[in-house]
């Protein structure tokens, strides 16, 4: 007997319902919307056209179990990348750190000093679950007092013998003028089969800046859906690397909003999909007033039998005038099963903008493996060679060279061996 | 089929060789030998076949052989991989050198050093002899050192590519150079450093193969044997005298006589 979306859904929310650790942290007319298009929508199937090629009907099919408090959280390696804030949080909760950082703060969404949740548009069916059922929601606040040059590393993790799904959100407040460096780090646990559902906000105040790279680990069992939520007050700068290394089904969402004059920011996202895997990245690009500015990379390699997807949005206002936008997509399709499907989507309402976007896919160049090879080079060190120059070129544009060398490193150790 | 090669005192024997591409049949029946340390040179009209003589003899996945057999240093090239074969000692300077954005020349030729190193049963390398070793062949390729640390012949200018070529070759050693038209495109400097790269890699174990349209670079590398491949054979052979007849007449009368 096959369930219907709905039926199914329902089941996941039952169980999500069970858990005793659950957070209240909107106001009850949030909540009662988000339970209203819980009870309504069900999961998003492919015949809704923004989740097309992103399987999420998979997530109906593991068998879901509580994620009770008492399963143990993993306990992570230490890491070899150096930072002034080091969170964890795992199964959805934060460990509170010893000290933070002087000019930083961190509060729960239920905290009385915390920036209520504010919902513009009515959620999605995701959104409505992560926040309906969330584990717990948390801000980190960068004050004007804070130091120079910030760096928050913050590592995800999910204990799971069993199957859960993990709702948490974060919002990041950078006061006017700070600059910060923000590493989101998924890692992989052996043999966790976590959902997660995450979502994200980033506040940027005026001149604000923010070096973001998010990175998730290969080996990863786990279905990932993040979103990620940008805000950009005048002239605030804001610059993401999103690694993807392999993870069975991710969808990334990553939403810009240009709110003030000159604010800019660029995406890139390199994705390393295994076979089996789909790698989904939707973004959007809403530029809101006038001079501003985004520029958006992504390269995937795919292996046979993956699923790459990007689908980018440029949305330009009636009077963001000036704007400037740029996107490009580029895929290597390593195997004749390989998929790739790009959507480029320009919504253009101002008339002196000047947009453009540039897409290609294809197998590796015939002509380049040869020359490679007729130099002496195996066939499979030649393949080696030109996938690790297609992946570089995104990792060298990263301005923290650590980051890049700690990137570098993976895509060589976990991808190209 | 004989394991050996028939001919030991050629390095290269090529013997009826036909290929082509899809259906279309290119070289029909080549002939040529060639003993260590000889330079030979082929002339030819364009569209003869010359590129697609060097890209077989490299192994470019693009041809197809259809009759004949080829022997270099005593075992059969055919049936080895392009890698293999320039690991035994074969080169080719491409006409086209490609573009590899992101593949740094010292990692390129690091790699295709130990690969070579590995095959010949040879020491590896070590990092500080590797970069001495890199800086003497750029000098005295006049390579500039500046192109030696970008990606391979990304924004290089035509004649950097090709000088980058015989950087190659020198690093490599190979037995058997081909250089596919080297010179075409270059100006008289450029071409005299060219022939300067190939005469100071002259030895008596190691031969050339010049493919060439003009006659020009034949003033500098003088050759034992001239050829002239027309339609996919080649349809004469002589001396350094024959390149000179051939600069005087054009390839006219050739075309005359053998259409
Ligand atoms: N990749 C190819 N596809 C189709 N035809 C080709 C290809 N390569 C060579 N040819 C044809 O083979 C013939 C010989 O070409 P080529 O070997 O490049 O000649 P040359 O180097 O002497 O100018 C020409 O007619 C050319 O059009
Ligand atoms: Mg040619």
């Amino acid at each position: 007997m096959s369930l219907t979306v709905l039926d199914s859904s329902q089941r996941l929310t039952d169980v999500l319902q069970n858990e005793h650790r659950k957070v209240m942290y909107v106001q009850d007319s949030i909540l009662s919307t988000c339970l209203q298009v819980i009870s309504h929508d069900g999961l998003p199937t492919a015949k809704n056209e923004w989740y097309k090629y992103c399987p999420l009907a998979q997530l109906l099919r593991i068998p879901l179990t509580e994620l009770r408090q008492e399963f143990k959280a993993p306990i992570l390696d230490a890491t070899a990348l150096r930072s002034d804030l080091e969170l964890h949080i795992l199964n959805g909760i934060l460990q509170i750190p010893n000290a933070l950082p002087e000019g930083i703060a961190i509060y729960n969404f239920s905290d009385p000093l915390a920036t209520p949740l504010n919902l513009n548009t009515n959620p999605s069916y995701l959104e409505a679950l992560n926040i309906a059922y969330a584990h717990d929601a948390y801000q980190i606040h960068i004050l004007p007092n804070a130091p120079e040059n910030v760096r928050i590393h913050v590592r995800f993790a999910q204990e799971g013998q069993s199957s859960t799904w993990v709702n948490t959100r974060l919002q990041l407040h950078i006061a006017s003028g700070k600059r910060i460096q923000c590493v989101e780090e998924f890692c992989s646990i052996q043999g966790a089969h976590a959902v997660l559902n995450y979502f994200s906000d980033y506040i940027l105040h005026n001149n604000a800046e923010l070096h973001h790279t998010i990175i998730q680990e290969s080996g990863a069992q786990g279905y990932h859906i993040q979103h990620r939520n940008v805000i950009l007050n005048e002239q605030a700068n804001y610059q993401a690397l999103t690694f993807v290394a392999g993870v069975s089904l991710g969808r990334f969402d990553h939403v810009l909003c240009f709110k003030g004059h000159s604010a800019s920011g660029t995406l890139r996202g390199l994705s390393l999909v295994n076979p089996q895997e789909c790698i989904d990245h939707h973004t959007r690009m809403q530029h809101e007033v006038a001079h501003t500015q985004s520029n958006q990379m992504y390269k995937s390699l795919v292996a046979n039998k993956g699923t790459a997807v990007f689908n980018g949005v440029i949305h330009v206002l009636p009077h963001a005038q000036k704007t400037d936008a740029y996107q490009s997509s580029k895929n290597m399709l390593l195997g004749e099963d390989a998929q790739c499907f790009t959507k480029p989507q320009l919504e253009i309402f101002a008339n002196d903008v000047k947009c453009s976007h540039g897409t290609s896919t294809g197998h590796m160049d015939p002509q380049a493996l040869f020359y490679l090879q007729s130099r002496g080079i195996g066939k499979k060190e030649a393949q080696r060679l030109l996938q690790d120059a297609f992946a570089l070129e995104l990792i060298r544009q990263h301005d923290a060279t650590e980051i890049a060398d700690y990137l570098e490193h993976k895509l060589n150790s976990q991808w190209l061996q | 089929m004989p394991m050996t090669s028939p001919n030991p005192p050629f390095l290269l024997s090529v013997n009826q060789l036909h290929a082509g591409i899809e259906d279309k049949p290119i070289l029909k029946g080549i002939e040529l030998k060639i003993k260590p340390g000889e330079v030979h040179a082929i002339m030819g009209p364009n569209g003869s076949g010359k590129s697609t003589l060097s890209s077989v003899l490299a192994g470019h996945p693009q041809y197809t052989v259809t009759r004949g057999e080829v022997w270099f240093n005593g075992k059969s090239l055919l049936e080895m991989e392009p890698e293999v074969r320039a690991r035994e000692g074969l080169f080719l300077a491409f006409q086209y050198p490609v573009e590899l954005p992101g593949v740094s020349m010292t990692n390129f030729m690091k790699t295709a050093l130990q690969e070579q190193y590995l095959h010949q049963e040879r020491e590896p390398l070590n990092a500080k002899s590797y970069l001495a070793y890199q800086k003497q062949k750029q000098a005295e390729v006049q390579l500039d050192s500046r192109l030696g640390s970008r990606s391979v012949n990304e924004g290089f200018s035509g004649g950097e590519k090709k000088r980058n070529e015989l950087y190659q070759m020198a690093m490599l050693q190979p037995k058997l150079a081909i250089l596919d038209e080297t010179d075409s495109g270059l100006d008289i400097d450029a071409l005299k450093i060219v022939a300067q790269g190939v005469n100071a890699l002259r030895s008596p174990d190691r031969s050339f193969l010049v493919i060439t349209h003009y006659q020009r670079l034949l003033e500098y590398i003088v050759p034992d044997v001239v050829h002239v491949l027309y339609n996919g054979v080649i349809v004469q052979s002589g001396d350094a005298a024959l390149a000179l007849e051939l600069e005087k007449h054009g390839y006219d009368p050739i075309k005359a006589r053998f259409q």
